[in-house]
């Protein structure tokens, strides 16, 4: 609660200053409420804090491990991208403080996925992570695919919201509680009505699908990655998808729990479809962004398998562990890819070209980060895929099959970049440099991948 | 000695460090010294640890909790036993070799940092794989030695056809590595535990289904198939000679290739428990062995020749393992890494005297201008076929006698063919390109010189132990120095295989095929030191000849069976995302085409389409409530 309360207060300061005309500490002060918030949260989580805001707020928040954790994972993220954002934000002059502002109104939104235990909170905290979020996709006004990319997300977001109330109407009229705790033991008393419960979770799962870019319903994700602007992008694909994970997860191994053997089907089916769809098309992907899209795609396909093993000891953990490692090296590979594609406004794999010689520092972090999203040991990335597939593989074996073929053929469109930094002899003539700021958030990137790969279990036994 | 073991791994990656950060601010003698120096330490720390383990049996040693989940829980530990130090020494013994060789063979690459600090790195994970004392620490090094192969191959980054040799070793060895991951997962279903001490201490009181064991042998053997090259994943290997030449001696002859062989051993209690799985593994090795060298006969790259060569002896030790021969197939791995380490490195000293040239039909003559590798050639060649008394010829008669012992007259007589292709194939290498008369240009022959010391030496001691090394583990019926002494060295591993057969069977087999070899070896020198009978272009070979100089046109037929395949299926998906999506969206869009540039921008996105894709996906899911 204390960092959902820096945030807050940060966003709003933060909105306020924008309206003055020394604009250059914005970024600071974003930087250190996070990294406030963060330093609280972490204090929270290894045992020091002082409590007590559990049972407030007619009980609408839990700040159990869980939430502490994951709310450390997003603001992690967050310091990492603010940390970048010297370059995503180079344009905005006039809006600069509405930006900040709404990235960390939205991450207050995520904060509150993280808490929650009634549904209210969680329906208000995915509202306030994603309203900002349209009017951010569509920051650079001047530029049309990014208004593009906006409102069809406004659009599509909208219309899923709608499923979303609807599937928790449905929901509150079979148990008559919204709160996660009744509804879990109104559904094992019996005390409900089948039929309006299991379409209630059915709709709640596409609204949630939705949010966590699952196929069929992430019809949105390219099209909004690639017209976003890049800062954002990698926002919506690292805090947004932890966020979404989490309260995924939240809601269906507490609330839903024992609706397990009804809603493993479905999540089953969309988990293998995902992974395969997402994978497959990003092969043919000749843009980095676009192919961003579609490993965050893909990998929402594996992090359902946490959801789907909900009930096996040790999947919080892999999902904690495994929504770090692949938010950290999404952002380094955001890094790396602002650095390179944006000032030449080359945004395919050739822009990355004799990337080693040029700068091999972040061409050594971009190809670390593309390991580890391939899952390649030792990196992180590795173990997050141990953890997950391991919980998983008792109950779904055949899906740890599809999902291992599958991070094989993932090697495939990841290496790509590798070989174009390093494997390729036809150079391209792009200036690179690199700013302080994004030398810092490499380096952090990289002792955080360091940490993860040599003690994963510190991070996976937090909670 | 616990308190340094981890210095055996950890030094090779401090030189990768070293190397790799630094590199190329330092001098090449400076690089040459570092890479080198590490392994030389590592080597006489695994020297060190060989003695202690002669002394007080293996040593057990865990550096910290890697993790633990549940009842999970996996250690960053090393397991040196007699198995794990052998395959040390062999790792780092001829790696050091290797590495002293490569400081020569590599002077004027303007890389040469980069190749050490790749070499070093591989070293490293070499030795996770083998000193690691749980299925997990294993799967690391197998991974990194994988990931080492890849940048090694690919070293010569310029050449686009070497980028996709290197690119389909590690596709190839990721197909093997699917099986081992499930095997793993399945030990650990089966087993909860992944400590190669825990899993076999346990086996004995555990009632196991035999198909389940059967099942894991052989998910770990498609691992191991990946790794060592068998049928049908063997592709990779030849074309990873695209790597630097120390780089083939290193990684696809004498190290990472073997790991599959290691891991069957390795696990040999499970292996052990399960005949048809030990069947699969011989029969696997079998036509591995008669295929590749069949093939080998018909190529006229050296390196290419050697490398068929490599899938052939592995072929070779999978059909030892296949007998139950554990130990001998990991003497064949030591004379093996020998002999074809000081091929391999031969041929590079030809290749780095003939300025690049790598086709034999272009060499000839070469015995006087390179005398030194010439003669190491030559004993190379005649270990490899099984000479009388040099290593090979050990190694190889105790594989074909068990193969006689436990699988019968015609195993031993399929296996014992494979061994001849070997003869006969090097016999021809050996006198097309060091007798008769030089056929390359003249430039080349003014150029034609013998490598430096810094070389020549590596292959001298690489030559005598080619030559000893098969004193080791003579055979008991022959009274030559310690019986048997390497397997009843590895004894509290691997028990000692079952060997029933009388002296005089053992004798005869051994006349039998040594004699064949000889003549062999000798009948060949008439043939191919005569002008007429030197190999012809690929173009100018017909019928079965040319079907096996195009290797049976495997590559051509996996790109058809599987490579289009998934071409074709990510194409159609990519369709369905594009010209499915698009066309419906096309079809909308061009209703609306009078709107005006904008607006079409804006429908061009097809959010009408997602929409309805959303739907059908939701009604899709509804449909589960009726399940």
């Amino acid at each position: 609660m204390t960092a959902l309360l820096i945030i807050f207060a940060t966003a709003i300061f933060v909105l306020f200053a924008g309206l003055t005309k020394n604009r250059s500490w914005l970024q600071p002060l974003a930087l250190t409420g996070c990294g406030l918030a963060l330093g609280v949260t972490l204090f929270e989580l290894l045992g020091a804090g002082p409590g007590g805001w559990n049972h407030m707020y007619a009980d609408m928040f839990e700040f159990t491990d869980y939430a502490l954790a994951f709310s450390a994972v997003a603001l992690v993220s967050a310091l990492l991208i603010i940390g970048l954002s010297g370059y995503g934000f180079r344009s905005l002059h006039d809006t600069l403080g509405d930006n900040y502002g709404l990235i960390l109104f939205s991450l207050c939104g995520a904060l509150c996925m993280f808490s929650f235990t009634n549904l209210t909170m969680l329906f208000l905290g995915i509202e306030i992570l994603s309203i900002p979020l349209y009017v951010l996709a569509g920051s650079r006004r001047n530029d049309l695919s990014g208004n593009e990319a906006a409102l069809k997300y406004f659009l599509m977001g909208a219309f899923t919201t709608g499923i979303l109330l609807f599937g928790m109407a449905l929901v509150y009229g079979a148990t008559a509680s919204f709160d996660i705790h009744s509804i879990a033991s109104a559904i094992s008393d019996g005390r409900h009505s089948a039929g309006m419960l299991h379409t209630g979770i059915i709709l709640i799962l596409i609204g949630l699908g939705f949010k966590v870019s699952a196929v069929p319903f992430h019809f949105w994700a390219p099209d909004v990655y690639t017209g976003s602007p890049n800062l954002i992008t990698a926002f919506m694909a690292t805090v947004v998808k932890t966020a979404g994970f989490a309260a995924f997860y939240r809601l269906f191994s507490v609330g839903f729990a024992p609706a397990i053997d009804f809603w493993s089907i479905p999540v089953a089916g969309m988990a293998a479809l995902t992974m395969t769809v997402a994978n497959l098309t990003a092969i043919f992907q000749t843009d980095f962004k676009r192919m961003i899209a579609y490993s965050s795609i893909s990998h929402a396909g594996y992090l359902l398998l946490a959801i789907l093993a909900c009930d096996v000891p040790g999947s919080e953990g892999a999902l904690l562990f495994y929504s770090l490692t692949y938010s950290v090296a999404t952002i380094l590979a955001f890094g790396a890819y602002m650095t390179i594609a944006e000032p030449n406004d080359d945004g395919s794999f050739e822009a990355f070209n004799g990337m080693s010689k040029k700068q091999p520092l972040l061409a050594a972090v971009l190809a670390i980060s593309m390991l580890s999203l391939a899952g390649i040991p030792p990196t992180a990335g590795f173990f997050g895929k141990y953890f997950l597939f391991t919980a998983a593989f008792a109950k779904y074996p055949w899906l740890i099959v599809l999902a291992v073929i599958n991070s094989a053929v993932s090697i495939y469109y990841y290496f790509k970049i590798i070989i174009a930094m390093y494997f390729t002899r036809e150079e391209n003539d792009y200036a690179v440099v690199t700013s302080p700021g994004i030398r810092w958030v490499v380096v952090l990137g990289l002792l955080l991948i360091a940490f993860l790969t040599i003690v994963p279990g510190s991070v996976y036994a937090l909670i | 000695m616990d308190a340094f073991l981890p210095l055996i791994p950890f030094l090779p990656l401090i030189g990768f460090a070293i190397n790799g950060l630094f590199g190329a601010r330092l001098s090449k003698t400076a690089v040459g010294i570092i890479g080198s120096g590490v392994l030389l330490v590592s080597f006489l720390l695994s020297v060190a640890c060989f003695n202690q383990v002669a002394a007080s049996g293996a040593i057990q040693h865990t550096m910290y909790n890697f993790f633990t989940i549940d009842s999970m829980r996996v250690d960053f530990g090393f397991l040196v036993d007699q198995l794990s130090v052998w395959m040390m020494l062999i790792v780092t013994g001829v790696g050091f070799l290797i590495h002293v060789y490569s400081i020569g063979y590599m002077h004027d690459d303007e890389g040469f940092w980069k190749f050490f600090a790749y070499l070093n790195l591989f070293i490293f994970s070499m030795l996770l794989l083998v000193m690691g004392d749980n299925l997990l620490m294993l799967f690391f090094g197998w991974e990194g030695v994988g990931l080492c192969s890849y940048l090694l191959i690919g070293f010569w980054y310029t050449n686009k056809e070497y980028g996709k040799a290197a690119r389909k070793a590690f596709i190839m060895n990721r197909i093997g590595d699917l099986g081992l991951l499930l095997g793993i997962f399945l030990i650990f279903k089966t087993f909860g535990s992944l400590n190669f001490t825990d899993i076999f201490s346990r086996l004995p009181e555990m009632r196991l289904d035999p198909a389940a064991v059967t099942l894991i042998c052989l998910l770990l053997f498609v691992g191991a198939m990946g790794k060592s090259a068998q049928l049908p994943l063997y592709t990779w290997l030849p074309d990873a000679m695209a790597g630097p030449t120390p780089v083939s001696a290193l990684i696809h002859a004498a190290t990472m290739v073997t790991a599959g062989v290691y891991l069957v051993a390795r696990c040999n209690p499970l292996y052990s428990l399960s005949p048809d799985a030990l069947h699969v593994v011989a029969f696997v090795g079998m036509v591995t062995s008669i295929f590749a060298a069949i093939i080998g006969l018909r190529q006229n790259d050296i390196k290419k020749v050697l490398a068929y060569s490599t899938v052939s002896q592995l072929g070779l030790m999978f059909i030892g393992l296949g007998m139950g021969a554990y130990a001998s197939a990991m003497f064949h791995v030591t004379t093996h890494a020998f002999f074809k380490a000081l091929l391999f490195l031969a041929a590079g000293s030809i290749i780095h005297g003939m300025g690049g040239e790598q086709d034999i039909r272009n060499m000839g003559g070469l015995r006087k201008a390179m005398p030194v590798t010439f003669w190491v050639f030559l004993i190379g060649t005649f270990a490899i076929s099984g000479f009388p008394l040099l290593s090979g010829f050990f190694s190889k008669d105790e594989i074909l006698a068990l193969t006689y012992a436990h699988g019968g007259v015609w195993w031993w007589g399929f296996a014992g063919f494979g061994a001849l292709l070997t003869v006969i194939y090097m016999s021809r290498l050996l006198y097309v390109t060091f007798f008769g008369e030089f056929r390359g240009t003249e430039e080349q022959k003014h150029h034609l010189h013998e490598s430096p010391a810094v070389m020549t030496v590596p292959l001298v001691i690489l030559a005598i132990l080619s030559v000893l090394g098969g004193l080791l583990n003579t055979p008991h019926f022959m009274h030559l120095g310690t019986p048997q002494w390497l397997a009843s060295w590895f004894g509290p591993v691997i028990p000692a295989a079952d060997m029933h057969l009388p002296e005089s069977t053992e004798w005869s087999l051994m006349t039998f095929t040594t004699s064949l070899a000889l003549v062999i070896i000798a009948g060949l020198y008439f043939v191919y030191t005569r002008r007429g009978n030197l190999p012809v272009a690929d173009e100018a070979q017909t019928g079965l000849t040319r079907v096996v100089a195009n290797k049976f046109y495997v590559d051509e037929i996996y790109d058809f069976l599987f490579v289009k395949p998934v071409e074709i299926g990510s194409r159609l998906l990519h369709y369905a995302d594009t010209l499915f999506v698009d066309g419906i969206v096309t079809g909308v869009a061009k209703g609306v085409e009078r709107l005006g540039a904008q607006f079409r921008k804006l429908q061009n996105g097809n959010i009408e389409y997602y929409l309805i894709g959303m739907v059908a996906g939701a009604v899709l899911l509804l449909l589960s409530l009726f399940v």
